[in-house]
């Protein structure tokens, strides 16, 4: 039954169906990646350093003659864990923050919101890197950093969301029926936000991936030798000339991941919210006419 | 309505002006910000008067014709950046490899005293009386005369700034202190008399710390904004701190025709982007270039002038720690396969060796210390098994009385140190020892404060051309803020007192060599190799050479190519 159900949902929705299958192999990768790696991922082989692309090792190997593919296939796993760990964390901190206010008024939503402008008033990823710098390198703090900075957005959109039912007629029935203020926020605004919530998280992914990546790059995330992405194209790129697999694969890596989510978070969107995807096709056929 | 259609307008036209004033911003080469007239323009200052550059026509801008390629433009690209704080330290160094100042004594290409703006100086019996002879018709940029009185004044103003009875930091006086200093304008001579014997007197003075300014017009001006005022080729015009350097000739220069109009100098932390600041036509000069890169530069024709032995990239090993343990740490040293972190790892950047002072320095008898932590990874577990350091858990890792040991290697990225510490790592893993690496922005507060096993430092051995200081940060009296490894040895302090006050240089050769082999033999200096350092350049230019003091850069020897 269940089987037939999720047969029409695919067949209904082709393209949600294709990305995620895509993500879902990224995914299973990440769970695999020991049974896939031909080698250690930290398995340092000094004399086989910069090696280029061969049957051997299939993205070459690094300077210190770790097999890349291996380092890329575990990479995965830094990459993924920490952007749905962080993207997460964002969504229901950032959420409640965001329902509180919206459902207290008064003080409560002042102080939470003007704390939010604050956040927002400074560029994201300059903070993350202070915060980081501040903090200390290390993946958690990296991911402490970015998850500062990204909280804030969350907690706009729940706000708006409640303030637009709170008004409604069967909140203001659930209140003359004496509901308690814990039972109206769970029943009634938390599910009625987490549609939009959610579909914003999906669309994140990419953009932690690259946040976090970028974080690493700079030096301030995850500490060598750890395989993760945006740390091994720092590596790679003082031999950018003369072994530019060191760059090229990481990077393809980093471009295709965030590709995939950002696809499937468009499609996703399409999904739970047909009324915003309508207007947005309907943008741009009137643009096509154009 | 219609007010509102205004306000619009008004707000559009305000972004547009924000707009075009973001995209209106200065190129490198006219920037005028922190233009210094005084410097540019020929003096009209009181000494000006009877120091017109009437002798020295050919050095008056207004003579000079283009050089012969029509080339009047010298374009740098660089790793390092400093204020040109001639009274600082490190920025010192900065002043003189830009071309700003001048030194009494300077090193040749084989660290050598050579003459520069003193002509030669001798010692007096007392051993501490030195005599420096001033070379003839040597001008300041701002037209003045360099006499003995200037001199002399130059290194009191030093001393004024350096005192720490004056705020000052006092690392001239580490270098040497004095009871008098006389000038002698009619001979053109500078006496100094020092409070104890300085055996490096010479070095001292070519020792950019020690430059020679014009004193009484530097001190009139913003040493930091403007820089100060010497004698070399060429001077400040403006700067962007940590950014970029405009110089130009300077009209009085004493050696010469300086060759270029203006000097284009400009910081460029990514080496990759150095590289192609060279191959791309836009930099003329180019430091620091990495070794994997240097075969193809050279093959299109680049000139790549490299130094070995001057500078040592190694790690401080921490004695209060776990590696204060003997066998630990021979068995540590034993796991480095330092042939394949220095070919392989840095592809040519650093070169093997264990010796404190590289081998190319035969006086200190390098050579003939013999390797006693050679790559030997089994014997480095047997030493380790025999010293009862074994994995006695099954965790894969061996214990030390006990406890699990776990190295930790604090190192910056800089010439690839991170590199080296994580092949090092690597090695020491594979004897059962378990190593992290970690990296941070400045390893200054780990070394004063002692929370590392091993931190990497990368640091010039014979700054005065001897290597005194160098070994000064394992005498144990040096204090854990420069005995960051926190050594003591009482044969090590003895033959350390011996040679700071030895004059006889075949005996101070001979205590440095006592001391390179005390140090080898206790395994106290972990070299991660000595430091190949280059200098890159075009075919636009010829006379580029990295010396290896690393004090001259843009020197008047850098012409545009015929």
């Amino acid at each position: 039954m269940t089987m037939k159900k999720l047969g029409t949902f695919c067949k209904a929705h082709k393209a949600v169906t294709v990305y995620a299958i895509l993500v879902l192999l990224i995914v299973l990768v990440a769970v695999f990646a020991k049974v896939i790696a031909p080698y250690s991922p930290t398995e340092a082989s000094l004399r086989d350093a910069f090696q280029p692309p061969s049957a051997a090792h299939k993205f070459g190997t690094d300077f210190m003659g770790r097999d890349l593919f291996s380092r890329i296939i575990y990479g995965t796993r830094a990459s993924l864990s920490s952007a749905l760990i962080l993207v997460a964390a964002a969504m229901v901190i950032g959420g409640l923050l965001g329902i509180i206010a919206g459902f207290a008024g008064g003080v409560v939503d002042a102080v939470i919101m003007r704390v939010c402008d604050t956040m927002l008033s400074f560029p994201d990823l300059i903070l993350a890197i202070a915060i980081a710098g501040i903090l200390g390198p290390s993946f958690v703090n990296a991911i402490i950093a970015i998850l500062a900075v990204s909280w804030t957005k969350y907690a706009r959109l729940a706000r708006s969301m409640v303030l637009k039912i709170k008004q409604r007629d069967y909140i203001a029935a659930a209140r003359t029926t004496g509901s308690r203020a814990r039972h109206i926020l769970f029943t009634y605004m938390v599910p009625n936000a987490l549609p939009t919530l959610l579909t914003t998280a999906v669309l994140d992914i990419g953009t932690t991936i690259l946040g976090i990546s970028g974080l690493s790059f700079l030096g301030f995330g995850i500490q060598p030798p750890t395989p993760e992405w945006g740390y091994m194209l720092s590596e790679g790129r003082s031999y950018m000339q003369t072994y530019p697999w060191l760059m090229i694969f990481p990077g393809l890596a980093i471009f295709i991941t965030v590709v995939a989510f950002n696809l499937l978070g468009d499609s996703v969107r399409d999904v739970l919210d047909p009324g915003k995807a309508r207007k947005h096709k309907k943008k741009k056929r009137k643009l096509n006419k154009a | 309505m219609k007010l509102k259609k205004i306000f619009a307008l008004l707000l559009v036209v305000c972004m547009t002006a924000a707009l075009l004033a973001g995209c209106g911003g200065n190129s490198a080469g006219s920037d005028t910000a922190n233009t210094t007239p005084a410097d540019t323009a020929p003096a009209s200052s009181d000494t000006g008067a009877d120091t017109a550059p009437a002798s020295s026509d050919a050095s008056a801008p207004a003579d000079t014709a283009p050089a012969a390629s029509g080339k009047t433009q010298l374009n740098v690209v660089s790793d390092m950046f400093s204020q040109p704080n001639i009274h600082d330290l490190s920025p010192s160094w900065f002043v003189v490899r830009l071309g700003l100042a001048e030194t009494l004594v300077r090193f040749g290409e084989d660290s050598s005293y050579q003459p520069w703006l003193a002509t030669s100086w001798e010692v007096a019996d007392d051993n501490l009386t030195w005599t420096f002879h001033l070379q003839e018709g040597v001008k300041f940029s701002n037209g003045a005369d360099m006499t003995a009185t200037k001199v002399k004044e130059s290194i009191e103003y030093l001393y004024e700034d350096q005192d720490p009875a004056n705020g000052g930091v006092g690392d001239a006086l580490t270098f040497m202190t004095y009871t008098s200093i006389t000038a002698d304008d009619a001979a053109n001579t500078v006496t100094i008399v020092t409070t104890e014997p300085v055996p490096d007197m010479p070095g001292v003075m070519a020792y950019p710390l020690f430059a020679i300014i014009d004193a009484e017009a530097t001190r009139g001006r913003d040493m930091l904004l403007e820089g100060p005022i010497g004698t070399g080729p060429y001077v400040v015009t403006s700067y962007t701190d940590g950014h970029d350097y405009q110089l130009a000739k300077n009209p009085y220069y004493w050696d010469g025709e300086v060759p270029f109009e203006t000097v284009n100098y400009v910081k460029v932390a990514e080496e990759s982007s150095r590289y192609n600041a060279l191959l791309d036509g836009s930099a003329d000069i180019a430091t620091h270039i990495q070794a994997s890169n240097l075969p193809a530069l050279e093959s299109a024709g680049y000139a790549v002038s490299n130094v070995s032995g001057a500078r040592d990239g190694y790690f401080h090993v921490n004695f209060e720690g776990p590696m204060g343990n003997d066998a630990l740490r021979k068995a540590v040293f034993m796991a480095i396969d330092d042939e394949t972190v220095c070919d392989i790892t840095t592809g040519g950047s650093y070169t093997a060796g264990y010796t404190p002072l590289a081998p190319i320095f035969t006086q200190w008898g390098g050579a003939d210390i013999p390797d006693v932590t050679a790559y030997n990874p089994e014997e480095a577990m047997k030493i380790l098994d025999e010293a009862g350091i074994k994995d006695t858990d099954g965790d894969g890792w061996r214990e030390l009385d006990g406890q699990n040991i776990l190295l930790t290697y604090v190192t910056v990225t800089g010439r690839q140190m991170a590199d080296i510490a994580q092949a090092h790592a690597t090695l020491i893993q594979a004897i059962g020892v378990n190593c992290e690496v970690k990296v941070v922005d400045s390893q200054g507060e780990y070394m004063t404060n002692g929370t590392f096993d091993m931190v990497n430092s990368n640091e010039m051995i014979v700054p005065t051309g001897d290597p005194v200081n160098f070994l000064s940060h394992w005498y144990s009296e040096s204090g854990t803020g420069y005995n960051y490894a926190r050594y003591s040895n009482p044969d090590f302090d003895k033959a350390f007192e011996a040679l700071k006050t030895e004059m006889d240089v075949s005996k101070r050769n001979e205590y440095v060599k006592q001391l390179q082999q005390i140090m080898v033999d206790d395994s106290v200096l972990l070299l991660g190799g000595y430091y190949n350092f280059n200098i890159c350049s075009a075919p636009s230019v010829t006379g580029v050479v990295q010396p290896p003091c690393d004090f001259y850069w843009i020197t008047k020897d850098i012409k545009p190519a015929a």
